[in-house]
């Protein structure tokens, strides 16, 4: 769990307090904690690119906001990010359960799974992808000051070889 | 006669000197903008069907910075069309369950894709205030100027004695209006300076 942790200091250390997300098994460990901690509001969202929408909105208010979803949802959310906040330029850090890795148990979560990144890759959307533990907390709270700096949507992934993928 | 959509618009703006409110994509954006540009306004150039997302995260902004006591805007207002408000009913759903009471939604319902052709919605045949008023809305029904103006006080008027019976509650205008386009020049701003302008007027109206 202190992956979990990790995000969610990094989160407050960059006065992200707005959450809006939509539920997967193993971002569950850091929105469970986020929803227990009153220095946050979580938000659930139906659909990504709800959560997308509301983030911005958040953002226009002078509120940071994050969203957290799984790489199947990054595909709904894909022309949220590309007509809205990209072009708008609000740096939204968007928190991605990666599926279709080492250790993906169902063949239809590889597709966009696996098309995730090369599609951020296209929409010039930068992103880091974390397996381990391993200097974590700099590239968290590396990747949050880029956001800010480069006044951009940041996409960190995680990974089944960091959360274990523990499945419901 | 029924309203044509800039009429309405024109109402709508006058209505909301002091808030923020945010519209639709497409010829919405482009006739609030003909008619004139205000600082409390933003449109939104693309990105059909999430106004109502965005205005639920105004909303809840809002709401969190609520801490300043009476400065800052007391509602948030969203213009959507009916392609849009389609394309996004999970949001009536969202606003519904965490029912946020500064937050008004305006849905000016032409029965068309009016930006695209004019192909018919279903709105012909749907009511999308029922939709709303099931997610927990409260809901108003109108079809000209006068209708609005008065569905804009009921849906505004502070709680009291007078007021309605649940003014907590988000609530949503639907107004059936003309099809067709104003033809007024297309917006080609770009989104960074005019979400700036946007909140730049909404961080001092706040008083930050």
């Amino acid at each position: 769990m202190a992956w979990a942790e990790t995000i969610v200091q990094a989160l407050k250390n960059w006065d992200t307090s707005l959450i809006a997300y939509v539920p997967d098994i193993s971002i569950h460990q850091v929105t469970s904690l986020i929803d227990a901690d009153p220095y946050f509001h979580l938000v659930s969202a139906t659909r990504e690119e709800e959560a997308i929408g509301i983030a911005v909105g958040a953002y226009a208010v002078g509120r940071n906001a994050a969203v957290f979803m799984q790489s199947s949802g990054f595909g709904n959310s894909v022309n949220a990010l590309a007509s809205l906040c990209i072009p708008a330029r609000t740096p939204i850090p968007i928190f991605i359960n990666l599926r279709g890795g080492p250790g993906e148990f169902n063949l239809a979560q590889v597709p966009m799974g696996r098309t995730t990144r090369p599609i951020m890759d296209l929409l010039g959307l930068v992103h880091f992808t974390l397996e381990d533990e391993h200097r974590m907390d700099t590239l968290v709270n590396g990747a949050l000051k880029l956001c800010h700096a480069n006044r951009q949507p940041v996409a960190i992934c995680v990974t089944q070889m960091l959360h274990g993928g523990k499945i419901a | 006669m029924p309203t044509e959509r800039i009429e309405a618009l024109g109402l709508i703006s006058q209505r909301f000197p002091a808030d923020p409110v945010v519209f639709t994509c497409g010829a919405t954006s482009r006739e609030i903008v003909s008619l004139e540009r205000r600082e409390n306004h933003l449109c939104v150039v693309d990105s059909m069907g999430l106004v109502s997302s965005i205005v639920l995260g105004i909303s809840l902004g809002l709401e969190d910075t609520s801490g300043n006591g009476d400065v800052g805007p007391k509602l948030v207002v969203g213009v959507e069309g009916d392609g849009g408000m389609l394309a996004n009913l999970n949001s009536l759903a969202t606003i519904g369950y965490l029912q946020p009471s500064n937050l008004l939604l305006i849905v000016l319902d032409n029965e068309a894709y009016a930006s695209t052709g004019g192909q018919a919605t279903f709105t012909t045949k749907l009511d999308l205030a029922a939709f709303a008023s099931q997610c927990g809305f409260r809901t108003w029904r109108v079809d000209d100027l006068e209708g609005l103006d008065q569905a804009i006080s009921e849906a505004t008027e502070p709680k009291g004695v007078t007021g309605p019976a649940n003014p907590s509650e988000p609530a949503f205008i639907l107004m059936k209006i003309a099809p067709g386009n104003a033809s007024v020049p297309l917006l080609l701003d770009d989104p960074v300076t005019l979400g700036d302008r946007f909140t730049r007027w909404l961080s001092a109206a706040m008083g930050q």
